[in-house]
């Protein structure tokens, strides 16, 4: 939002007297495009500032000592006397929300940090059309095309300061968004997919396009429903990074804080230590920014190795309650990889889903599933493709027996194999 | 009851933006400025951690200028408006139009000019306490009791989790001939109860909604002994058989199907991209003879969270029937969509914040009530499942499978609940095929608004969905 505004909220609470502060300040510029087929059919940008202010207060309840916050967002707009009156509100509730005490961190003001991306020297508008190229490079088939698409550019910048010293800074780009593949025959199908990376990863956007038009084609062709059995299900891209997630979630400080998780470092986490057949997990939490949002520097650290949880991923608050190191919230993990080639896996019996309408991985039952939009079966002599029915599995019966790919995928949320096959999981089908 | 008062600083910024709109009028044949003042708080109290704060996501002041170059249109938002920044926002709209041409696309859409027939008013919801007048020491005692409640339900609890938020916001409309004001809140609350056995961690949860203010605490309280009984009886909870079963439908859920099942499948920025089947599905039967659907913004139809009196671009809000005795009348749409389309737009064009595009999107969506009991409707399976506690689900407008999730299946054998559970239940299957095979439809519409919708996995709004109980055929697994 820059210095005027900064300065005029650190003004605000020296005058109010409050001692203990966080600022989290963002300035998000965009070029947002639109498609349908292959029509340009809207343009957007955005240039938007704000800054959200989290005052603390040291207060007792019965006799202990606690520490309250409470949060208020400042935008360019806002007059002084209004920044004023919100930081006088929060201050107040602060009082009333009696957590237990903990202590915000202290640093040292640094240069502004640029993720580095090869967008960082040209426009947006420049890299946009980069990407718009790459989107459409493999659109050139007769029976799948690219129903439509929308293509999202950002610079965001970034700026933590506490009261404790910290005043840290970083721009990062990014380029999102999703496009829908459709084919009319034999039957009039669609798929749906999202990218998103931190730099202009054209042959990774044009690849997915093809892959994308291939498989609906053959979802195109795919009348019938597998029998509901139990089967191998093979889960690849978007979807076996997901399973990931249930161990990125149990490792967090706050749900394990709060008892959702019951991870202890030194535990075994995969199943009972004999009961593993197959790949050990061997996890390390990502960085994917300079800093966390409390101004904590994020770098490479173990999560899980050879199936024992190394740390716990936690924010200043619950990593001071849990007496563990501040780390920040990881938002990317990173999986080793396996030995089998993602072709041998295919091969043997099982369930090889590429698309689901949804996939949800719960991390606090462990059921994983969703419905399958396109799947092939290989029942040991043909591959069919088949839709319709859905997955329903337990991560803590799967995680017994993973069989990893040696490919890997690597996206702004996932760096790991790019399969990862899940042994006799149930299907609902005909 | 009270208004909701007009937002000072909306009023103050108004003859700047005029200026602003009048100046952008000089290069364009059209455009338009939605300005928007939102402020929200949000409230937590679990067992371990208690916050509050304004939540950024549901607060912002900002503007978006939509304008038309005579082919098509584009857009720009921005939160920092002063005489001195006038030519710079000129600036940035100018960029965003003059862009018609990358390697790869063929041709800019063609548009005609968005109407404008003349409109002027100023419209506010009404509410009973806001969480001013009540306090933040109030609500956090309130929640800290219920909270305690939900930890005092059973020694297997391990968390209990109760919230509340709303939010205010106002919202200018100014394009040549509209000059439009509107001043809504809304209020949500949720509670959670967590239950431990073994190492297995199950739980319960239920949202409570209200178009109105903090007035919605006084009912959070009488459901702590359903979500506890939820969350413990979850611990016993067996694996869904896979199979086709006769289902009874708890209002939630009956939303859950009207919303992600059919709803998604009628917004009509689909039927402009060929992506939904619906399209060539008007005036067919798409469900039994018993179902009249709505999707509805005004307040003359269900007051919910999602009601207001003009979209995002300024249409003002109607009450769509979508489904009128099983047959498909229409869909709903933004007015760019209906401009493609040759249709009237029916003011479902919605904006996540003044930061993002409009889309078509769903407000209130619901069932109209039918004439049955929901004992009658229960002692009528001889074996089947009652279907309670909607988790997620996820639309499919262009093949209209069903993808939903629920978390509770209580067993129905010969009439009467066994108090057997299976779970977690995944409803796949057609839509028409569950819609048509609807056989009852109890007497009473219950709606919650206290969840968001995506397009997709982005582009958040509220919304709300509900409908009577309902008997039907549903693929279960």
């Amino acid at each position: 939002m820059g210095m005027i505004m900064i300065d005029k909220i650190l003004k605000v609470l020296k005058e109010q007297q409050i001692s203990d502060y966080l600022l989290y300040d963002t300035q998000k510029e965009t070029v947002e495009l639109f498609f349908i087929k292959k029509n340009l059919d809207m343009r957007r940008a955005e240039n938007v500032g704000s800054c959200s202010v989290t005052v603390y207060r040291d207060i007792e309840k019965d006799g202990v000592r606690c520490k309250g916050e409470s949060v208020f967002v400042v935008e360019p707009a806002a007059a002084e006397a209004e920044i004023a009156a919100k930081c006088q509100k929060a201050y107040l509730a602060a009082g009333f929300v009696a957590n237990p005490y903990y202590e915000l961190p202290a640093g040292t003001k640094e240069e502004c940090v640029t993720v580095e991306s090869n967008m960082t020297q040209m426009s947006l508008e420049q890299a946009a059309g980069t990407m718009v190229k790459a989107l459409f490079l493999a659109d050139d088939q007769e029976k799948a095309f690219l129903n439509s698409a929308e293509l999202f550019v950002e610079k965001n910048s970034c700026r933590i300061i506490n009261s404790k010293g910290v005043d840290v800074s970083y721009v990062k780009y990014n380029v999102n968004g999703e496009f829908v593949v459709q084919c009319k025959e034999p039957q009039d199908v669609e798929t749906h997919r999202h990218f998103s990376y931190d730099h202009l990863n054209t042959d990774g956007l044009t690849e997915m396009v093809k892959e994308t038009l291939k498989m609906t084609q053959d979802r195109a062709v795919a009348k019938i429903a597998p029998a509901t059995g139990v089967y191998d299900v093979i889960l690849s891209d978007e979807y076996a990074a997901t399973i990931f997630d249930f161990y990125k979630d149990r490792s967090d400080g706050s749900l394990i804080y709060q008892h959702y998780s019951d991870y202890k470092t030194g535990d075994f986490v995969q199943g009972e230590p004999g009961e593993v057949t197959g790949n050990l997990l061997d996890l390390d939490y990502m960085p994917t920014v300079p800093y966390s949002i409390e101004g904590i520097p994020m770098k490479r650290l173990s999560c899980i190795t050879d199936g024992v949880f190394q740390n716990i991923q936690a924010t200043v608050r619950f990593a001071y309650y849990l007496n563990v190191p501040a780390t920040g919230q990881y938002r990317k993990i990173s999986c080793v990889h396996g030995e089998e080639s993602f072709e041998e896996m295919k091969k043997r019996p099982g369930l090889y889903v590429v698309n689901f309408s949804d996939f949800q991985m719960d991390f606090m039952s462990g059921h994983f599933g969703g419905e399958i939009r396109l799947a092939y079966l290989n029942d040991g002599e043909k591959v069919t493709p088949v839709t319709g029915g859905s997955v329903n599995g337990s991560i803590f019966e799967a995680q017994k027996d993973f069989a990893f790919s040696k490919e890997t995928q690597d996206t702004s949320k996932f760096a790991g194999p790019k399969a990862v096959m899940l042994k006799n999981v149930n299907v609902a089908g005909c | 009851m009270k208004k909701v008062e007009s937002s000072a600083y909306l009023q103050g910024v108004k003859p700047l933006l005029r200026k602003l709109l009048n100046r952008v009028l000089r290069e364009y044949p059209y455009a338009s400025i939605l300005a928007v003042d939102a402020q929200s708080e949000s409230y937590r109290v679990t067992n371990s951690v208690t916050s509050m704060g304004e939540d950024g996501l549901l607060s912002g002041r900002g503007f978006v200028i939509k304008a038309y170059d005579g082919q098509a249109y584009g857009e720009y938002s921005f939160n920092d408006v002063s005489e001195e920044k006038l030519e710079d926002i000129l600036e940035h709209l100018r960029a965003v139009t003059a862009l018609k041409d990358c390697e790869g696309v063929e041709a800019l859409s063609q548009y005609k000019i968005l109407a404008d027939e003349p409109c002027v008013f100023a419209e506010s919801t009404e509410y009973e306490t806001e969480a001013r007048e009540l306090g933040d020491e109030e609500i956090l005692r309130r929640l800290g009791a219920l909270k305690d409640r939900c930890m005092a339900y059973d020694e297997r609890v391990i968390q209990g989790s109760v919230s509340l938020n709303y939010q205010k916001y106002s919202k200018l409309f100014l394009s040549p001939n509209r000059d439009m004001e509107q001043n809504v809140m809304w209020t949500n609350g949720s509670m959670m109860i967590a239950v431990q056995k073994d190492r297995q961690v199950k739980y319960s949860y239920q949202g409570f909604s209200k178009l109105g203010g903090v007035e919605l605490l006084d009912a959070m309280g009488d459901a702590i002994d359903r979500i506890g009984k939820n969350a413990v009886d979850l611990l016993e909870a067996e694996p869904m058989i896979p199979g086709e079963y006769d289902c009874i439908c708890t209002p939630p859920v009956t939303g859950m199907i009207a919303h992600e099942a059919f709803g998604h499948g009628v917004e009509m920025d689909m039927f402009v991209k060929d992506r939904a089947l619906a399209k060539s599905c008007v005036g067919e039967y798409v469900a039994s003879p018993l179902l009249t659907m709505h999707d509805g913004a005004t307040m003359e139809s269900r007051l919910e969270t999602a009601s207001y009196f003009f979209d995002d671009e300024g249409t003002l809000s109607t009450d769509t029937i979508i489904i009128k005795d099983g047959v498909l009348q229409t869909g709903i749409s933004d007015a760019q969509s209906a401009m493609c389309l040759g249709t009237v737009p029916t003011g479902n064009g919605r904006r996540e914040s003044y930061r993002r595009k409009a889309y078509t999107r769903m407000t209130n969506t619901w069932f109209e009530p039918g004439k049955d009991r929901v004992e009658d409707m229960i002692a009528s399976i001889d074996y089947g499942f009652l279907l309670d506690d909607a988790s997620s689900g996820m639309e499919d407008p262009k093949n209209w499978g069903i993808q939903m999730m629920v978390n509770i299946a209580r067993e129905i054998k010969d009439g009467k609940l066994t108090g057997k559970i299976y779970s977690p239940v995944v409803l796949t299957g057609y839509v028409p095929d569950l819609l048509k095979s609807i056989t009852m439809m109890s007497d009473k519409v219950e709606l919650c608004g206290s969840g968001f919708c995506g397009k997709g996995y982005k582009e958040w709004v509220k919304v709300s969905d509900g409908g009577p109980y309902i008997k039907a055929r549903i693929r279960l697994g």
